[in-house]
């Protein structure tokens, strides 16, 4: 017996052993259905293939009806219904009071209809806008749904101005514009048959608390009891399929979305206080009243009707998210970029069913805008065509680079690129969430192949090894043209102490000062003792920057350009208890510590930096050179006489580049070779004359093409004298009215270009360092402690910060 | 035979408890294994390679980069002075608190729920507070001012490490002193009685009787001291941020700063360098116990 019982608890303990053993494993997590039909990475070694993806099939869609972009959009009964504007005749008008001429294309709001392809589609032939569209008259639609008996269901506003003109206006040699105006907005619910004939019209402004209200309708839904539910503001109105109103609700804030969800009911989308967080409030028709919130997720935005699988569908950066309310749960469906899609180009998406994805995209930029419909079909990985993929790292990803990685998939036999948005882990709270991300993944020996460098600690990855020197493949680079074809200043100054380039950048701009060479002279560089001398010979009162420049932003601008002089990364020394940085400090003194913006009347206070030059009551002017206007600007300001006279420092031009839409190479992408021949891209002239409309090109022929534009002066044929005369290239406008601005002279350009070419250093903001600075110096701009004390404090706390990188 | 047998049936049977036991213990030593032996061979492999991303095999040198690493340096020097001033110092006084509460004074509970009451206060407020009064605008100052003095940035001074003393006294002292008020309670009375029957001095009786009593006590709370004379940082973090004034630089703002910075080298040398020592003070600390407590021990 009690040997029987001693084998008894034996075998117990054993028992609850192993289970205390196996209990943790439990907590490994299991794949998540929905992953399983995530596209993304087929064939990636790394990573397992996915089980199925989403692959496009493309219909550019005939353009003879004159479709542009598609506003709204529903399925219905295997059609996708939709409204858009349609492009019709090419009008030419004429002012009759100065000659002038203008054409502009006449266009029509039409429904249309078509299949799933884009295929016979059809313009519904009975549908009328409430008004005839015209210079005095205006009409737009702001939602669109069809109940479940194939009615359509539209929102639509009017506005008509009506003028208070004389009895005895005559158009031909007035405007009906010189006299006062009222305009009359309002809004109206239509119920259209499948043809578009009106069934019924509902006057919505009965939904207005006060008639004088402004109204907008942000969007609509209806429920499976056929009540129609529309979102004006922070409102939820309510009304019975008839237009009668039934009740109406109130939100804490705006109403972004509202959606039928998969039970037939409606939910709205809102934030809420205190922390404004996003959540989904069922509406229960019956009591009238909003049940219990669901917390949304933070990112979403787009909302999509669902469907059986998913609740609502649900957009975020570049994917496409199914969400279920019961769970919480967050499927990502697709990416659209591993689908060779760009969504920012998107005017429809609406899923079909758990296997069918149809959108239309319209591409503004091409050079023959057209609208096409993609229908995306979920297929088993195993049947789509292997390609090696390179990871693309990004915090925020950017336009033009979404358009060039679409396209090299599109175009690459062997190579496609994935991309991981890292920002989709930051929260509200903390933004920092996605870079502790990446960082983590990289030490983990998981670094992605290629990196966005926008926000990514560059020369922190750079000394740490994980970066390939860029230098061999530039110069390797015969169809690019190597160094010779970039703008090697710029590129130099972005290389470490050793020479070696970490990255790549697209484009750039230049921040610098400007004077009057009479003030400033004609070289560019000076030193602080220099500038100061300078500001000796300006009238009493004159201030050496703008107005609302104070110690702070002063301080801050001449500190970081002199950094080198102050800190030597290499032997993890610094100065900043030398005569030259208490120098510094002691600059300030010229200026306030601080401006006063709440009760600043810029009627009345503020003052124009023309002016202010002109009368000798400003010295320099801040020059953020980034395009050409910058130039024709600051030569309008100093009256076609100007220095690029540079921040005060102790060598060199005293501007510094501020370089953008940068690329980087991991040292450890097994396909380097690959990854620079996307990296490259941004390098071409194709890509730069594509895309940088506010920035300098890093491609020195695309730059220097683009600098010869303002040397190249504008004439004009007088049609009476037949004399040919120079024109502004530009003009300014200026308090006292506009100062127009001829091309440069060669002089002038040659400035531009020693400016581009003399210029070595790069604006970097090392963002511990300036917080300790700045710490401490704010104790000098109070007054709290002399020059000396807060320069031996910073120096004492930055040896610490500067021997560790060391 | 018979001997052989039941050798062996003893034999397996020791071989058998020893694995029951393995079976109980197993998943503790998993857990602690996975959670704290094996992340430390990481670090310990960490610390001899040049990088995660090149994991070339450098032996030594990590370390010998970092001992002529002047942050390093300083922090290790900070460490050390802040350990071996505090950690004394929360010892001797929490003993004196102990010993002062079990005299016979008026109103003795009262002072053990104030000398208790710093433990409750949440960290933020403490920081709080001593910001009010040793900030350059604090209380502290306009106190000096009064007599002529000039106004110091304590936090930003060579007085630093004396504020936040101070400040790592005053949460501490009271949890110490309860532990030495248990540790004093649990003396025999017999023994002291017959001592005082001996004519033992007070002084006598407390080296001789009393403190060898509390030396296991003694050895836990200086323990704790030095564990929580690192926790400091906390606190030091909280009033001035990653980069303070030197003075209060310590180790765990260099492997905070090398840890965000990605220099895992830095980090993973200097924490086997500091594990390191903190096995041969903690060996010290037990062979003091073990001599002078030893013929107290049960």
């Amino acid at each position: 017996m009690k040997k029987s019982a001693g084998k008894t608890a034996r075998a117990m303990a054993l028992l609850l052993c192993v289970i205390m053993a196996v209990l943790p494993l439990a907590a490994c997590g299991g794949s998540n259905p929905g992953e399983s039909s995530k596209p993304g990475n087929p064939g990636k070694n790394e990573e397992p293939r996915p089980e199925f993806v989403y692959v496009p099939e493309y219909f550019p869609v005939e353009n003879d009806l004159g479709l542009e972009s598609i506003q709204r959009a529903v399925y219905h009964d295997g059609r996708v219904f939709f409204t858009a504007s349609l492009r019709g005749e090419e009008i030419t008008e004429t002012d009759h009071l100065t000659g002038d001429t203008w054409t502009y294309y006449d266009y029509r709001q039409c429904i249309l209809s078509c299949n799933i392809d884009g295929s016979d589609m059809q313009v519904l032939p009975d549908y009328q806008p409430i008004i005839e569209q015209s210079e005095d008259a205006s009409y737009g639609t702001n939602s669109f749904l069809i109940d479940n008996e194939g009615n359509i269901w539209l929102c639509e506003f009017t506005y008509e101005y009506f003028y208070d003109l004389p009895e005895d206006f005559d158009p031909n040699t007035d405007n009906k514009w010189n006299y006062p105006s009222t305009m009359e907005e309002n809004n109206y619910l239509r119920k259209l048959s499948s043809t578009g004939a009106e069934i019924e019209r509902i006057d919505l402004s009965h939904l207005k608390a006060n008639p004088e209200d402004y109204m907008y309708v942000n969007c609509a839904a209806i429920d499976a009891q056929g009540r129609i539910y529309l979102a004006c503001d922070n409102f939820l109105h309510v009304l019975s399929s008839s237009g009668e109103k039934l009740f109406t609700l109130e939100c804490d804030s705006w109403i972004n979305n509202i959606q039928t969800l998969s039970d037939g009911t409606v939910g709205v989308m809102t934030n809420v206080e205190p922390d404004y967080r996003s959540v989904m409030l069922p509406v229960d028709a019956e009591s009238q009243s909003f049940g219990e919130s669901v917390d949304m997720p933070a990112n979403a935005w787009g909302y999509i009707k669902g469907d059986e699988v998913y609740d609502f569908y649900y957009s975020y950066s570049s994917e496409l998210f199914g969400y279920k309310i019961s769970s919480g749960e967050s499927v990502s469906l697709l990416n659209w970029i591993d689908c060779d899609i760009d969504n920012d180009q998107l005017s429809m998406t609406l899923p079909i069913d758990s296997e069918t994805v149809v959108c239309a995209s319209y591409d503004w930029e091409d050079e023959s805008p057209h609208t096409e419909f993609v229908v995306l079909k979920k297929t088993p990985s195993t049947e789509v065509a292997e390609k090696t993929v390179l990871t693309f790292a990004c915090v925020y990803m950017d336009y033009n680079m979404k358009r060039e990685i679409i396209e090299f998939n599109k175009t690459n036999d062997l190579y496609r690129i994935h991309v991981k948005d890292y920002s989709q882990y930051n929260t509200s709270d903390d933004y920092t969430l996605g870079m502790t991300k990446l960082n983590t993944e990289i030490i983990a020996g998981n670094a992605p192949d290629i990196f966005y460098t926008s926000d990514l600690p560059m020369e922190v990855y750079g000394s740490k090894g994980l970066l390939e020197n860029l230098w061999p493949y530039i110069d390797a680079d015969e169809a690019l043209g190597g160094r010779d074809a970039l703008v090697l200043s710029l590129f130099n100054a972005l290389s470490d102490s050793e020479g070696n380039l970490y990255q790549v950048v697209s484009s750039f701009n230049i921040r610098t000062l400007v004077g009057h060479p009479q003030v400033v002279g004609y070289e560019p560089g000076w030193t602080l003792s220099e500038l100061l001398d300078a500001y000796r010979t300006m009238p009493a009162g004159a201030e050496i920057f703008s107005q609302g420049m104070v110690k702070e932003d002063v301080f801050r601008d001449c500190l970081f350009l002199n950094l080198g002089d102050l800190v030597d990364w290499e032997t993890g020394k610094c100065y900043f208890d030398s005569q030259q940085f208490i120098d510094y400090l002691k600059f300030t003194d010229l200026f306030p510590e601080e401006f006063d913006w709440e009760n600043f009347n810029y009627e009345l206070d503020y003052e124009d930096e023309y002016v202010r030059l002109r009368d000798g009551r400003q010295m320099l002017a801040n020059v953020y050179f980034s395009s050409l206007d910058s130039i024709f600007h600051y030569k309008a300001l100093f009256n076609n006489e100007f220095t690029f006279i540079g921040y005060p420092t102790q060598e060199g031009n005293g501007a510094s580049f501020s370089p953008s839409g940068g690329l980087a190479i991991s040292s450890t992408c097994k396909h380097k070779d690959a990854a620079w021949s996307f990296v490259r891209t941004i390098l071409t002239e194709e890509y730069q004359e594509d895309i940088n409309y506010w920035n300098l090109s890093t491609n020195k022929k695309v730059l220097y093409d683009f600098l010869e534009e303002a040397n190249t002066p504008h004439y004009e044929t007088d049609p009476v004298t037949g004399v040919t005369y120079e024109v502004p290239i530009y003009e300014m406008w200026v308090e006292e009215g506009t100062l127009p601005v001829y091309a440069l002279n060669e002089e002038q350009m040659q400035q531009v270009y020693d400016l581009i070419e003399n210029t070595d250093t790069v604006n970097t903001y090392d963002e511990k360092l300036a917080e300790i600075i700045m710490e401490e110096a704010r104790g000098y701009f109070s007054g709290m402690k002399s020059a000396e004390e807060v320069a031996s404090l910073i120096q004492n706390r930055v040896s610490i910060y500067v021997s560790e990188q060391s | 035979m018979k001997k052989a047998k039941k050798a062996w049936f003893g034999a397996n049977g020791r071989i058998r408890d020893f694995l029951h036991s393995c079976c109980f213990i197993g998943p503790s030593f998993v857990g602690v294994a996975i959670f704290f032996i094996v992340p430390f061979a990481v670090v310990v492999y960490y610390s001899m390679i040049r990088s995660p991303i090149n994991p070339q095999f450098v032996f030594l040198e990590n370390f010998k980069n970092i001992l002529t690493n002047t942050a390093f340096l300083t922090a290790a020097k900070n460490t050390a002075t802040f350990s071996a001033v505090a950690v004394p110092l929360a010892v001797v006084l929490a003993l004196c608190l102990a010993l002062m509460l079990e005299a016979r004074i008026p109103l003795k509970s009262h002072f053990r729920t104030f000398f208790l009451c710093p433990m409750m206060v949440p960290v933020a407020s403490v920081v709080l507070i001593w910001q009010v009064i040793f900030s350059y605008n604090g209380v502290l100052n306009d106190f000096v001012a009064i007599f002529g003095a000039d106004k110091i940035d304590w936090l930003k001074s060579d007085y630093c490490q004396i504020v936040v003393i101070i400040l790592f006294l005053w949460k501490n002292l009271g949890y110490n002193m309860i532990l030495f008020m248990a540790a004093l309670a649990n003396i025999p009375r017999d023994l002291l009685e017959v001592a005082e029957v001996e004519g033992a001095s007070r002084a006598y009786k407390f080296f001789a009787i009393k403190l060898r009593y509390l030396s296991p006590t003694v050895l836990f709370v200086a323990i704790l001291s030095l564990i929580n004379s690192f926790k400091v940082f906390r606190e030091i973090y909280l009033l001035t941020g990653p980069y303070p004034y030197q003075g209060l630089y310590m180790m765990q703002h260099f492997m905070n700063n090398t840890f965000a910075s990605l220099d895992y080298q830095k980090l993973s040398a200097a924490a086997v360098i500091l594990a390191i020592v903190m096995v041969i003070i903690i060996a010290l600390l037990f062979l003091i116990e073990d001599k002078f407590g030893k013929d107290v021990e049960g």
